[in-house]
This record gives structure tokens, sequence and C-alpha cells, in this order.
């Protein structure tokens, strides 16, 4: 199963050149059944990685353009009145999907987004009174532009927590740019992707991501790098309990990636930032959440 | 990282002890800069009721600007205590003025207990002591509803918190106060010259002795061992004053005999000059009374002796007018034994110059004394001694009156007092009998010094206060040396007999305003709690603020029965640092949880890694350290690399079965290393 893993791994780094940290931090967050926030400019490839992940693991893929008009409706669906029946049929929106991209997701009002952030923590939708079990394996990849403020709202703290990870695209370098630019690489490939890896196969993973073995001494770290969250007053509000849960989750698909079965400090050393990043609020005078990983003794 | 605010309970406290730590300090504080205090205070207090505003940057500014001028203009530049204890109070005061945080309130309160050590230097008294662990508390509690939150604090719990801290540093205060070395000063401020204590000046003026009998400051404790003086032999010579120029009286210097009398003052014969006295001039005998004297702190260098001063005391010297001196003014409370020997004077004749000095009188004034003094002594068939007595006599005959509040006399002072008002306190007696004496050519002169003391028979010690201040005479009889009279005695026996107190309780003060202490002092309970607490007070100062370095010395030789005494002293203070931190290590120790098998594998790994020059990072994990050494080293890399993947097999794996194989591996491999 690991080798299907690496193997699909290579395949998304042929489309999506020179991002290869960025590409396993994304499998490892589907590993892990988390959702995630990519925060970058415009034509960066988030798209492209996100059409790839769907590609290569034969997932069923929706994506969402947000705009400010947009409703809750558009992303869940309506029941439309059907005439020869004379019964309402209920038609599903794309939220409906395995793999959903929520492109620019901080341009839609906060009553759209609330409705796609419960979709995400609930795994199911209410419409009309009536819960409506989402598929299997359900993933959300929202992207957000950091930039252009204007006419945005801000995802809350609390709905922030909501995604597992953010992580942020970044320039590729130059050889890659050269390749994409040659026409080596991008997202005009995605559609020759072969699927390597079936959903079915998909959940087993992620099965087997929540079985890796986490030692007393590697939980005693975790809790310290939370407890420096909290104490020393470099971030407004320390990580909460579930972040401290979606931090060991990250930790053990960065393993499982890995090939081990259990974890070690550096699987969380390698998923500590994108997790705890969009959750802690940098004081003025605080440290980054890097420079705290930096602090902590990882061995005690 | 910015510090949490302060609550507002903190800040009462604060307010709190600010006031209280102030109050000891309050006398130094020139009036100019009270109401700048009094207005931070109020400024702050209206902050705290939500009705002020908190100081532009710029008002502080100036604020402080004002503050420096004030005390400045004040004292000057020149560094003295006081003004360096203004800036603290200052500063102090104005910091709460911008005290918005935590740390702010933090460096609020440990100015706090500077100040308190600043109460220390201006009196050392039980009182003070008590007070100022009280306003040691406060801060304490302050400290505590710091950092308390603020649904919990309460008053109680912030003064049970400090009380039981106090308590607990007991044991330490003990010891240190018992073993720490008692080392001079390493730096000194300048006493104040101008602002010297009340007491004995060496000029007198008629009405300067009547304005001590105002104060009830202590002078000096006197604790004998045998018999105690009756108060009429209680004489606590202090000072001789042999110039006089028809108005003031002073003692000489050297200097300025030099110049009266030059080529004739033999270096050897130095007149107050501290040399010692030659043995020709005076014989001593052994005394009856044996006592030591706890001196107030005065600013000068005179101390008081029971009599003429035959041998110097440590630190001192005794003149050659029989005075004790010591070698440095007396800025802290000073305990000395003077020797118990009584002075009897020698048959020896004095030095024309010294005589000259003795009889030299204003030419011009006070005439109608001088034929007095004439008339009375051919009446006496020319013998000093016995003018002395008529002199006592004229006194005691005449209408002469002894009275607190004497009237201003003119030019001719003597013939004003002796001839036209007839009042007057011990200062113009003695001053107008030496006029006397010196008119028909005896020798005379004023001695200073205190008459009587309150006597404390539980504790034998004679307690002497400013206001037992006396002035006195001394006449040179060929053949017998100084005699001392004392023309008060004259005039009121009961102020020789009773002292000041009782007289004026017997009414033998005419036209003398009765203090309006002394009559509160009086009544019969109070009487006997302030005698107790003068107790107390005696026992504290005697045995805790005069435990220096000789009596920790001959403590320590009583502890440990031999004389290297240092060496000891450092032992015990090194041996209880010691005990300390053993106890400080072991209580970390117990707090600190205890190492795993593997984390004591991998301290040993790290160790060996750290001596061939890899450091491991906090924040680096085992594999990047590993990696890294690589990097730099790749043969001990290779082999770090294979340690850690053991290591992280054997730590993290949930492989139990494996596990005591690869951990005897592992521990094998890093000895291996």
């Amino acid at each position: 199963m690991h080798s299907t893993l690496k193997n699909g791994m290579d395949t998304l780094s042929g489309v999506i050149r020179g991002k290869d940290q960025e590409i396993r931090l994304a499998l490892c967050c589907i590993l892990a059944r988390g959702h995630l926030l990519i925060e970058d400019l415009p034509g960066m490839g988030k798209t492209a990685l996100s059409l790839s992940l769907a590609r290569l693991m034969g997932l069923d893929y929706q994506r969402i353009q947000f705009t400010s008009d947009l409703l809750p409706a558009d992303i869940l669906g309506v029941s439309i009145f059907d005439q020869q029946a004379a019964s309402f049929q209920f038609k599903k929106g794309p939220v409906f999907a395995q793999l959903l991209l929520a492109d620019e997701v901080n341009r839609a009002s906060p009553r759209t987004q609330s409705a796609l952030l419960e979709a995400m923590e609930e795994r199911q939708v209410t419409i009309e009174g009536q819960a409506r079990t989402l598929p299997e394996p359900f993933i959300v990849i929202a992207t957000q532009n950091p930039l252009s403020q204007q006419g945005t709202f801000p995802l809350p703290e609390s709905q922030m927590d909501r995604f597992l990870m953010r992580i942020p695209m970044g320039y590729p370098d130059a050889e890659s740019e050269k390749a994409i630019l040659r026409g080596e690489a991008g997202r005009y490939l995605v559609g020759e992707l072969a699927q390597v890896i079936t959903p079915q196969v998909l959940m087993a993973m992620q099965q087997e991501v929540s079985h890796i073995h986490a030692s007393n001494m590697l939980l005693d770290y975790i809790l310290r790098l939370l407890k420096a969250t909290r104490d020393e007053g470099h971030f407004a509000v320390g990580l909460s309990p579930r972040a401290g849960l979606a931090l060991l989750q990250a930790a053990r698909a960065w393993a499982y990636i890995d090939g081990r079965d259990y974890l070690i400090p550096e699987d969380v050393q390698a998923v500590f930032v994108p997790v705890s990043g969009h959750r802690l609020t940098m004081q003025k005078q605080g440290i980054s959440p890097n420079e705290l990983l930096n602090r902590v003794n990882a061995m005690a | 990282m910015t510090s949490p605010a302060v609550s507002r309970y903190a800040t009462l406290w604060l307010l709190v002890a600010q006031m209280m730590v102030a109050l000891p300090v309050i006398e130094v504080l020139p009036v100019s800069v009270m109401p700048l205090l009094v207005l931070t205070l109020i400024w702050r207090a209206l902050i705290w009721f939500g009705r002020g505003v908190w100081p532009s940057d710029l008002l502080r500014r100036l604020l402080v600007t004002l503050a420096l001028v004030l005390i400045v203009s004040s004292f000057g530049l020149q560094f003295s205590l006081e003004l360096a204890i203004n800036f603290l109070v200052t500063g102090y005061a104005l910091k709460m003025l911008e005290m918005k945080t935590r740390r702010d309130a933090l460096v609020i309160a440990y100015i706090g207990f500077f100040v308190v050590g600043a109460g220390v230097l201006y009196s050392q008294s039980l009182l003070q002591g008590l007070y100022l662990l009280l306003c040691i508390a406060t801060l304490v509690a302050a400290i505590h509803a710091m950092y308390s939150p603020v649904d919990e604090s309460s008053i109680k719990g912030s003064l049970r918190f400090s009380g039981s801290i106090l308590l607990q540093t007991i044991p330490l205060i003990l010891a240190l106060f018992i073993f720490v070395p008692r080392l001079g000063p390493l730096w000194a401020v300048p006493w104040p010259e101008g602002d010297a204590k009340t007491g004995l000046s060496d000029k007198m003026q008629p009405g300067d002795v009547a304005r001590l009998s105002q104060s009830y400051e202590l002078a000096f404790r006197a604790q004998f061992k045998r018999a105690v003086p009756p108060p009429r032999e209680r004489y606590w010579r202090t000072l001789i004053l042999d110039q006089y120029d028809g108005n003031q009286w002073w003692q000489s210097d050297l200097l300025q005999l030099l110049s009266q009398f030059p080529g004739e003052i033999d270096h050897e014969s130095n007149w107050q000059s501290r040399s010692p006295v030659s043995d020709g001039w005076w014989q001593i005998e052994l005394g009856s009374y044996e006592y030591e004297v706890l001196l107030e702190p005065s600013g000068r260098q005179w101390l008081p002796v029971l009599g003429p001063a035959a041998s110097a005391a440590v630190e001192s010297t005794v003149l050659r007018t029989l005075r004790l001196e010591a070698d440095k003014p007396v800025y802290e409370r000073r305990l000395y034994k003077p020797a118990s020997e009584t002075v009897i004077n020698n048959s020896i004749s004095m030095p024309p110059w010294l005589s000259a000095l003795n009889t030299a009188l204003p030419a011009g004034v006070n005439l109608q004394a001088r034929s007095l003094a004439y008339k009375l002594f051919t009446e006496v068939g020319q013998d000093p001694l016995s003018l002395g007595r008529r002199i006592l006599e004229y006194f005691h005959q005449e209408p002469f009156y002894y009275t607190l509040s004497p009237p201003l006399m003119g030019e001719s002072e003597v013939d004003d007092f002796l001839f036209t008002y007839r009042r007057g306190f011990c200062e113009h007696y003695a001053s107008s009998f030496v006029f006397l004496m010196r008119s028909v050519g005896v020798p005379a002169r004023i001695v200073t010094g205190y008459l009587g003391g309150e006597y404390l028979p539980e504790e034998k010690v004679v307690r002497v206060l400013q206001r037992d201040a006396h002035a006195w005479a001394e006449i040179w009889v060929e053949g017998q040396g100084w005699i001392r009279f004392d023309p008060t005695a004259a005039v009121a026996p009961e102020r020789i007999d009773l002292g000041l107190d009782e007289m004026i309780e017997q009414g033998g003060l005419l036209q003398g305003q009765i203090p309006l202490a002394y009559r509160f002092s009086q009544s019969g309970f109070l009487k006997f709690f302030r005698q107790g607490w003068e107790r107390l007070e005696y026992r504290w100062q005697k045995s805790v603020v005069q435990y220096q370095q000789e009596k920790q010395q001959s403590f320590m030789k009583q502890l440990f029965g031999t004389s290297s005494y240092y060496w000891q002293q450092v032992g015990v203070l090194g041996a209880l640092l010691a005990l300390f931190s053993a106890l400080f290590g072991l209580f970390t120790l117990y707090q600190k949880p205890r190492k795993n098998l593997h984390q004591k594998a991998w301290c040993q790994l790290e160790r060996k890694l750290a001596s061939k020059g890899f450091e491991r990072q906090a924040g680096e994990g085992p594999k990047d350290f590993a990696r890294r050494v690589q990097v730099e080293d790749p043969i001990l890399g290779a082999k770090a690399i294979s340690v850690v993947d053991l290591y992280i097999q054997s730590a993290y794996s949930d492989n139990q079965s494996l596990d005591a194989t690869i951990f005897d591996n592992l521990i094998k491999m890093i000895k291996q290393l």
C-alpha cells in the first residue's frame, strides 16, 4: 500500500513541479481525513493540485467559485417541484462530491461559509429538515487569496479550526517553472493523469493512519508544544485540545507516508506549522510557530 | 511580549503600601516636594476611581523635570543622603503615574523595598522596625495581589500569604543576622552639616540650652554595673567652652590658640589637641561607678562622660580639657565604655598662656558686673574658692529666678541679667558666674553637658534626654585644679536634685511654660507603659542594633571557643549556604519528573556527540540531529544515524517484544560510538 502511495506522489510531482513538500502535506491532510486550506495568489497551482489529487484517487470532483452573492442553496442543493411526479425532487448541490474545491472561500457571505463549514465538520448536510449524508470520503480543499481583502469576509478563528492544515503554495523554483513554460508540466497534463489509488484504498489507508502508534514520550512532546503556545504569552490564544488531536492525526499521516508505524518527533515537527499556523494569532512581540518549534525541546 | 495589566485591586495595595513606606522618610522631604507627591497620589487615586486620565508623555516629562528642579533647589547639587532619598521617593511616587502593566507594578513594589531600606537609615528603634516589617508585609501582599486572579483576590488572602512568606524567612533572617560578617561600609554618604541633630553645640549663646529643654529626643542611655550615682552627681561632662566674646561661648581650637598665644604653646602640651594627657597633670583614682553609654547619633565627635574623662575608650581620645572625643563624628548609635576611674586634680600650676586664655574677657562691657566681682572678691579675702561660694550665695539671696523662657538681654548681657532681669536658665547663671570669676583674674570656663536623667531601676539604666542639657562652670584653684561650680544649684536646687520634670511638677519653675508633651507623659498608666516600652527599646538597641562587629566577634568566640573568628564565621556561613542550596536542590529534584530509561540513554548519546562537538538544538528531533551530524562529519554521522534509528525504534515504536534486545543493542552502540 505504501508503494502505491509513493507511486502516486511521484505521478503528482510530474504534474505539479517543485512542490513535493506541498503535495506531501496535501496528501497527508487527506490521509488524516482533514480538510485543507490553501492560501496563495491566483495562478500558483492551487486548482491544479486539487484537481490532480482528485484524478489520482479517482474521486468525484466538484468546484465552487465563491462569490459574495453565493447562497447556501447553491452549495447544498434545492428541492424543485416536479410537475410530472407532482412532488418535490431534491437536486443535490456541488457539496455532494468526494472532493470539493471551494475557490476563494472568503469571498462568500458568512452565511454561505457556515453552510459549507457545517458540512465539513458533520460530514452531512441538513436540508429542509432532512439530514443527508455526504459521500465517503469527503474532502474539502478551500483556497483563499491572502492579499485582496476588499469585499471579503475573513473566516473567523472558529471556522479556521475546521481546516486541518493551511499551506501556502509559493512560487516554483526556476527549473520547475522552466519545465512548466516548456509545457512539460502543468495543469493541462492533469487530464492525462492515471488513477493510482481507488477511493476504497484511500479509505483503508485512512483507517491505517489512525492506528499508528504514538509513544508516551511523543505525547509528552506534543503536550510540551501545546503548553508552550498557551503559557508564555507569545500568542493571544493557545492551541485547543482539538488542535492537539489534529496535530497528532496529521503527524500520524506524515509518519504513514514515511512508511513507519510509529511516530517520531520529526513527524510532529513536519506538520506543526501547517496545523497550528492558522489556529494561532501571533502577538505583536510574539514568536512565529516555527520559532516556537525551535525553542521547545524535542527530547525533553 | 506585553505584560498583563495590573488589577485595580493590586493597584490599591500598591497605593496603600506607598503611603506606608513613605512615612518614615517623610521628614527628609522638603516642603516644596511634598505638594508634588501629594498631587501624584491624588492623581493616581483619581485614575483608580475612574475620574482621571493618564498623564501624557509630555506631562510626565514635565513632572519629572519639576521634581528634579525642586529637589536640587532645596538640597543643592552636592551629593548627600537626603538628595538620594528624595530622588528615590519622588521617582517612586511619579512611577505610579505610568503604572499600566504588571511589569511596572513589580518595579514599583521593588522600589518600595528600597524605600523601606532608606527608612532604616533614619531610625533603628524597635517601633520603627515593627513598622517597617508591616510595610514589607504590605508590599509582599501587593505582589501577591498582582498575580492572583481578580475574582480570587481578597485582603485576607493576600495578607495571609505575605504573612506566611515572612514567617518562612525568619530562619534565614536570623542566620544571616547572626553570621554575616559585619564589614565596614564600602561607600559613605556625607552627613548633612547644617542639618545636624538637635543637641549640644560647640557654641553657646544664652537661650541655646533653654531651647533644648523643649526636646524630648533621647540623647543617650547609660547602664551602670554596680552603684548608680544620685541625681546631683550625674553631671555628664561633654564640652568645655573657654572662649568668650561678650555674647557667645565656644571651644577654642588649636589654630586659634596658636594665633592668640604665639610661641607659648608647646606641642607636647597642646591645648584641646588629640595628644594624650601627660601623666604629670592629673592623678587618676579608681572610681566607684562602672557604666557604659549608648549614645544616639549626634553627628558630632564629643562623647558625654560622667565627670572628667580619665582614659580613652575604643576609637576615641581624651583631650587635655579632660573630655572624651571620638575619632569620627557619631553618625550611628554608638556604644562605649568610659573608664571607671575618677580624675583627681594634681597640684600643678597652670602655664601662663592657659591662665590668660581662661581669664580673657572682652573689654568695656558689663562694667557693673566687674565692680561687683571686685567688691565680692575683696569681701572674701581674695580667695577664689570663697569667691565662688560667695557668688552662689549672692544668687541665692538676691531675687534670682530660674525660668525656661528668659527675657532678651541687651549689649551688656551679664549686667542686664545680674541687675535688671534676674531671670534666666542655667546658661545665664553659668555664663555670669564665669564672667564674675574671670573679672578678678580667676581662671574659669563653661562646661556643657547633661545633668541627671531618668533612672530606670529594673535595668540600672539612666536615660538622658536632650532636655536634660545643662551648663555649669569650672574654676581653677591653685593646688586643687579645676573645681566644679553649678550656679544653677544656688537658684533652683530642685533642678539638680529632682530633674526638670519633677521641678515642673512641684511648680519650681517660674514663668516657664509647661510643655504639653510633659503633661501627657506624666499620667500613671501612660508613665508605666512608657517606662516598660523604654526598657524593651533599650534591650532591642543593645542586643539587636548594637550587634556589630565586636559583639559578633565575641559571640562567635563564645560559640566556637576559638579566636580565629573570621574563618569560623565564613565556615558557618558557607555551611548554611550549602545547606540551603542542598535543600533547594532536593526540592527542585523532587519537583522534576524522573527520566525514563530511553531518556537516560538519549542523554548519554547527546553527551557522546557533544564531546565530539555536536550539540543538539532544543527544537531538533533525533533524526534531524543525526542528519546534521552526517552532513558535517560523514563517518561519525553514519554511525550516529544507525544509532538514532535504533533509538527511534526502541523509544517510539510499539514493538514491545523486541524492545529489550533493541535497547541492549542501543546501549552497546552508544558506548562504542
